[in-house]
């Protein structure tokens, strides 16, 4: 079974954390992957940083231009998670936009995930209308979950339509709009995510977007099963580094 | 336009409207058919266009749209062809470019 599939039946409200890789450095990529699994984060999300990040806020597409100065790209990435699964057993994540992937050879792509041992993909540009038509074969043959998101504004036809294709969880976007542009929810989120909550969906959902603190991983796995931090991790990791990533994490899960 | 992994590189022009790496689904469309012909244009042949309509006709073209007007140099017609420009934008926010480049 997918570590995906097996770590969302665990019976917790899981963590996951997103971080661009190459950043702060070209080579930290696996040294904070190792660090978040012993820190106690349930699932990771490794960001293949690109130079025209649409769903990201300034956080992160500063990370993303960062990490691409550092020299960060789809090959270096996979050259430095080839041996990822040696020390590392969390579910994996790749989470970047759809050109360099387009670029890489989508199958191509996906049989290197499969080889390393990635579980999933998120891929904010990819429409499901066209991964259903093109992709959806070629990623299940590699056994990648691709995971799709909703908004507020997204029609109830279409999370349905989401949910029928999904394996693994649907990214709930909290708001419209850019990654760590939020301070906290108020009734409007709360009743959108009363709202999907409602609907009993197959896939289980994970809020991102907008998640920085303890109170907010609260709020939003009030209604979901997890929830995803990248923003106010990113700031973590440029004002303090590797070293300090556990106290971070238990400062969200405590 | 991007680099061979495929992420965008920065392209440039000395028009606003054109310093942009895209190209629309219908123009690719339109050349991959073989229904429309692309040329390419330099800066001074765009401007030289732009500032020689101002001064023929008082109108005031876009950087943007002088670059067509700029093809009547190579490309040579047939009289009874019928020729359509697209004026696609006008000149006045262009204005202080134009200056700074002839040093009006």
């Amino acid at each position: 079974m997918n570590r995906i599939n097996q770590k969302l039946q665990e019976n917790k409200k899981l963590l996951s954390l997103y971080f661009s890789a190459g950043y702060p450095s070209l080579n930290a990529t696996v040294d904070i992957i190792e660090n978040l699994e012993k820190s106690g984060v349930d699932m990771i999300e490794i960001g293949l940083p690109f130079s025209d990040p649409l769903a990201d806020g300034p956080t992160i597409q500063a990370s993303s231009t960062t990490a691409l100065k550092n020299g960060m790209t789809t090959e270096v990435l996979f050259k430095q998670l080839k041996d990822i699964r040696k020390t590392v057993s969390i579910p994996l994540i790749i989470m970047g936009y759809f050109n360099p992937i387009l670029q890489y050879g989508v199958e191509a792509f996906c049989n290197t995930c499969q080889d390393i041992g990635i579980d999933g993909l998120i891929i904010p540009d990819l429409p499901v209308d066209v991964y259903n038509d093109q992709y959806k074969a070629t990623f299940e043959k590699y056994g990648l979950i691709n995971v799709f998101l909703i908004t507020p504004q997204t029609s109830i036809e279409r999370i349905h339509f989401i949910d029928s294709i999904s394996k693994g969880f649907i990214y709930m976007v909290s708001s419209a709009s850019v990654t760590g542009s939020s301070s906290g929810f108020g009734d409007e989120q709360t009743a959108y995510f009363k709202r999907i909550e409602a609907m009993k969906l197959n896939n289980p959902q994970i809020v991102g977007f907008g998640i920085s603190d303890n109170k907010t991983f609260t709020q939003a796995t009030k209604y979901a099963k997890g929830a995803i931090i990248g923003s106010a991790f990113i700031k973590h990791l440029k004002n303090d580094g590797i070293t300090k990533i556990s106290q971070f994490v238990s400062s969200i899960l405590r | 336009m991007q680099t061979k992994d495929g992420q965008i590189t920065e392209p440039y022009s000395i028009s606003a409207g054109l310093d942009y790496p895209g190209v629309g689904p219908m123009h690719a469309h339109l050349y991959k058919t073989g229904r429309a012909e692309f040329i390419s244009i330099t800066d001074d042949e765009a401007m030289h266009a732009g500032l020689e309509l101002s001064q023929l006709e008082g109108i005031i073209p876009a950087i943007e749209t002088s670059h067509s007007l700029a093809i009547f140099k190579d490309k040579k017609f047939k009289e009874e062809d019928i020729i359509v420009i697209n004026l696609s934008g006008r000149g006045d926010k262009d204005l202080q470019n134009y200056i700074d480049y002839f040093k009006l």
